[in-house]
């Protein structure tokens, strides 16, 4: 128990400080190299989405159908 | 000095390969063109999603 508390303070200690320097790294980057306005991004998240929400929605709304072609 | 001698090795290991590379290029599908890009994407994991309510499909159908 004593122990613990020791190896937290002592973790602590640097942060508790209130001198301590924070490094940053300066990070930059270009422009996108292939910009995706509003619009494409629209298609595109569209285009998943029907991908995925399509088909299984209309296999999921026939299965009353496909229980009666007994 | 290790600096200049890790250069020395990447940039003769780019002249040797054969292969395109850096980003864009280490993948086994292309990005080069957007809308392919998406048409690739929703038939790779558009058919991955439906294929097992097909099966939940077929197996209803049958019995």
């Amino acid at each position: 128990m004593s122990g613990i508390l020791r190896t937290g303070f002592r973790r602590a200690a640097p942060a508790l400080r209130g001198h301590t320097i924070t490094q940053t790294a300066n990070i930059r980057s270009k422009p996108a190299k292939a910009p995706i306005n509003a619009v494409e991004t629209t298609i595109g998240l569209g285009m998943l989405s029907l991908a995925i929400l399509g088909p299984s929605g209309w296999i999921l709304a026939h299965l009353e159908d496909y229980k009666k072609k007994d | 000095m290790f600096g200049q001698a890790v250069r020395r090795f990447t940039t003769s290991a780019v002249r040797r390969s054969h292969y395109a590379e850096g980003p864009g290029n280490n993948m086994p599908f292309s990005v080069e063109n957007k809308w392919r890009l998406l048409g690739m994407m929703v038939v790779f994991f558009g058919s991955a999603f439906t294929f097992p309510f097909i099966v939940v499909r077929h197996q209803i159908l049958k019995k």
